[in-house]
């Protein structure tokens, strides 16, 4: 009995331990970082009362419920408020306490020096903060599934149907998202104590706002009205393109968050531009789905195109304020041919690569509005959307765009040389302010003295001001039909404007072709023989051999 | 090993806006053996060790694990060199074996060949009594094997160790010196640096000396001593008369410069260590009529190598 007793206990330990050898070999599928993070989420302080304060509060909440309501739960549906109730308070541990973890892990990462002993690893950065950002997922997945059950209770309550009630975690939970990968960007930005301090600040302010932005979705949504019937059909697919835009914008807060840890060495702008051109192919689905929606009201691509070239000028900023000078990891792996450099040139890391990608994609985008005008376009009377109209407003945003962003990129090459060689994105962005400020307030200053006086020289001076042009288009399109004619493509304007870009461009040459021919750096002799001896084929054995 | 030295470092040059901090380095290191890296506060150690684990990439110049550049390789050369860093970072929830698993997994290591890599570092550092402690109730020594475990957690056939010793009592020392040395002795090349060179001296083939940026001397330390102009110092305690002792030494040989603290005296005589017979001066000075109580000829450390050759610049 007892031989028999200690070999079922000998084999059932001997079964645990396959089933936990056999769980261990399944982790390696995952990412290191998520299974590392996922340990010391499980053990710390925070998440454990975290969790325990959610079971309570759940608890609490159900069956307080049921006491309040007591007599009318019988014949009265009370799902849709619990529902509500439920999801106000996962607001708090979702949109609060895990991005600020989140951001936390970051900040620890480089104050207590381990980021450097992940770096002397195989992972790389990417990999790093995506492993960090998917075990602060699994923190709030477990969160909500401690609620999970009192949705449920909700749900049999009635008074709500099961895509309402799905909606409130999933919303929740891409918000959470969504402000763990800001949370991440912010953490990577910390560089000594006092930037910490602002930064933290700024986000806890940040996920307040986000906070009472999602109490009161759901207090509108959830509690006091239900959804219109038919909200999908009118509005989903706009919903769809949003939510993808917002989600884009994570990823790509994500991936500048990796870049940061990057050291300045290596090539750090690629990924970043592709996520660029992600946010951008999503800010452009938002712009073709409202197109479709709303064929009429020209306004709309042009607002939207506004706000996207506001973006895309901070994005430009930022890529102007990479290095000039590439570093020799980076030379090295840049074609030698000058036709496929000029080909890539908007792959080539530095100043000049991203100045060429971003004026690049500019264009490229630009003509999204016009295709989907075109693809809608209706002619016949009272029908004043046209592709047509909108190459003029494009045209002319796109030269502004291209020479303010060709003024900053000089001026900060200046401000490197001649005063603070290690000036970076914040330096850029202060330039861009003062250049903006400049063509706007300066020549509006200017047009009031000169104005009255010489209407002529006046008109020239307005020639600064971007803005200006956006209020011109705006006046056309409210002021009636809106034709090719009245557009600023053969406004008086125009060319001086072209002109300026011309110069603009020109002053930008000479750096422009020193950073996208730079010499590649050659490989040691010693290592491209070992290169071409891993690639030569194994030699053939010999058949007579012994 | 592919043909190549284990580690070679060839011109190597770093700069930091006007500062250079590695200025024309040059040495390398074979397989199986242990080299002392050396020099003041500043000199440019860190910065070069932390180019040759890939942290940093020199402004001109080679740096080569294996044959694989640091510069052009980094991913090849991570797998094939350990760092152990001046600093110890912690993860403060995690216990002693999870720190090793997760590095392990990070070096992509899987599976068996995972627990098994975990299991043998655990027991070779001697950390398995503390496995299942989190990192954050480590001693100092703990901590130090645990990231000397991390360093070896890959096997790597290069280890570059920055002030392994900096911080631990005398007995973690010695341990500390035996894995060094068991690690050679398993064909590892290792650069270690450290300001205690009495530590160094008793494990190192060879000592890398640098001084602002600049590679000072390199080689096995007879070799370094045989390059320098070396002259022997005699020590030596007389019970009476010492100032006709330094008398009669002055005139025996051709002295260079004389030290006398009481009956103590030290004398650096103009000529090298090989020149000087000291039996024989010992014998004259007994001749002489001096009551010698303790006589002979300092053997040269480490520490003086190192005072000799650098000038305690700063940068």
């Amino acid at each position: 009995m007892t031989a028999n007793s200690t070999s079922t206990s000998a084999s059932s330990s001997q079964s645990g331990k396959l089933d936990s050898t056999r769980l261990d070999d399944w982790s390696d599928w995952l990412n290191p970082m998520l299974v590392k993070e996922m340990r010391q989420v499980a053990k710390s302080h925070v998440f454990q009362w975290t969790f325990l304060l959610v079971v309570v509060a759940s608890w609490f909440l159900g069956l307080g419920a049921i006491v309040v309501c007591y007599p009318a739960i019988r014949y009265q549906s009370f799902g849709r408020s619990l529902v509500a109730l439920l999801g106000c308070l996962m607001v708090i541990p979702l949109v609060f306490l895990v991005p600020g973890t989140m951001f936390r892990s970051m900040e620890l990462e480089r104050r207590e020096a381990t980021f450097e002993l992940l770096s002397l690893t195989t992972l790389s950065t990417r990999q790093i903060v995506r492993g960090k950002l998917l075990s602060i997922l699994a923190m709030a997945l477990v969160l909500w599934s401690v609620a999970a059950p009192g949705l449920v209770f909700a749900y049999l309550l009635g008074g709500i149907d099961i895509v309402e009630v799905v909606s409130v975690p999933v919303g929740l939970f891409f918000v959470c998202a969504v402000a763990s990968s800001v949370a991440a960007l912010a953490g990577s930005l910390a560089r000594n104590a006092v930037v910490v301090t602002i930064v933290a600040l700024a986000l806890i302010v940040g996920l307040f706002f986000a906070a009472m932005f999602c109490w009161a979705v759901i207090g509108e949504t959830i509690w006091d009205s239900r959804l219109p019937a038919g909200w999908w059909s009118d509005i989903g697919d706009f919903a769809i393109a949003l939510a993808v835009l917002i989600a884009s914008g994570a990823s790509l807060c994500v991936s500048l968050a990796a870049a940061r840890w990057m050291p300045p060495e290596v090539d750090r702008s690629s990924f970043v531009r592709t996520r660029l051109l992600w946010v951008a192919g999503a800010a452009m689905m938002v712009v073709a789905t409202l197109s479709y929606r709303f064929p009429n009201e020209i306004e709309v691509p042009l607002d939207l195109i506004v706000w996207f070239t506001c973006g895309w000028f901070v994005a430009g900023t930022l890529l102007v304020s990479e290095r000039t000078e590439l570093s020799r990891r980076i030379r090295r792996r840049l074609p030698a041919s000058p036709w496929r450099r000029i080909l890539v040139a908007w792959r080539i890391p530095g100043s000049a690569g991203g100045y060429v990608f971003t004026v690049a994609s500019m264009a490229a985008l630009s003509a999204t509005p016009l295709l989907v005008t075109w693809l809608h376009d209706k002619p016949g009377p009272g029908v004043v959307h046209s592709p047509a109209v909108l190459v003029g407003p494009l045209l002319i945003n796109w030269i502004y765009f291209s020479t303010y962003l060709g003024v900053v990129r000089l001026m900060l090459l200046f401000v490197r040389r001649r005063f603070f060689p290690q000036a970076g994105f914040l330096t850029a962005l202060l330039i861009a302010l003062v250049v903006l400020s400049a063509g706007t307030l300066i020549s509006g200053l200017l047009l009031i003295v000169v104005a009255p006086f010489q209407p002529t020289e006046a008109r020239l001076l307005s020639l600064l001001s971007w803005p200006a042009r956006w209020v011109e288009i705006y006046e056309a399109v409210s002021s009636g039909p809106f034709l090719l004619t009245s557009v600023p493509v053969f406004h008086d304007l125009t060319l001086p404007a072209t002109i300026a870009l011309a110069l603009v461009w020109i002053l930008n040459l000479p750096s422009l072709v020193r950073g996208l021919f730079a010499e590649t750096s050659p490989l040691p002799q010693a290592v491209a023989q070992a290169e071409e001896a891993e690639r030569a084929p194994p030699p053939t054995p010999d058949p007579f051999a012994d | 090993m592919n043909g190549f030295p284990a580690l070679s470092v060839e011109n190597l040059t770093r700069h930091f806006g006007s500062t250079r901090a590695v200025d024309g380095v040059t040495f390398t290191v074979e397989s199986g053996r242990i080299a002392g890296f050396i020099g003041p506060n500043g000199a440019g150690k860190t910065t070069t060790m932390r180019i040759l684990a890939t942290l940093e990439v020199p402004t001109s110049g080679e740096a080569h694990i294996c044959g694989f550049s640091a510069v052009d390789d980094p991913e090849r050369v991570r797998q094939v060199v350990g760092f152990m860093p001046d600093h110890f970072g912690v993860y403060p929830y995690v216990a002693c074996w999870e720190y090793l698993d997760f590095f392990a997994r990070a070096y992509g290591l899987r599976g068996a060949e995972r627990r098994d890599a975990v299991e043998r570092t655990l027991a070779y550092t001697g950390i398995d009594s503390v496995a299942d402690k989190p990192t954050r109730a480590l001693s100092k020594g703990m901590r130090q094997r645990l990231s000397l475990g991390r360093a070896l957690i890959h096997d790597p056939s290069v280890l570059i160790l920055d002030e392994p010793a900096a911080g631990l009592d005398p007995r973690a020392r010695i341990e500390l010196r035996r894995l060094i040395r068991d690690l050679a002795d398993q064909g590892k090349a290792i650069l270690v640096s450290s300001h205690i060179l009495t530590e160094l001296s008793d494990i190192v083939d060879e000592v890398i000396v640098i001084e602002q940026g600049r590679l000072v001397a390199a080689g096995p330390m007879a070799d370094i001593r045989q390059q320098l102009d070396r002259s022997c110092t005699i020590e030596l305690v007389v019970a009476e008369n010492p100032e006709g002792a330094v008398a009669w030494l002055q005139e025996r040989l051709e002295v260079r410069h004389v030290e006398r603290n009481g009956m103590k005296i030290q004398v650096v005589c103009a000529e090298a260590e090989e020149e000087v017979d000291e039996a024989d001066v010992l014998v004259e000075l007994v001749g002489a009529g001096f009551r010698v109580r303790r006589f002979g000829v300092r053997q040269e450390t480490l520490e003086d190598l190192f005072l000799e050759l650098t000038e305690g610049k700063l940068q």
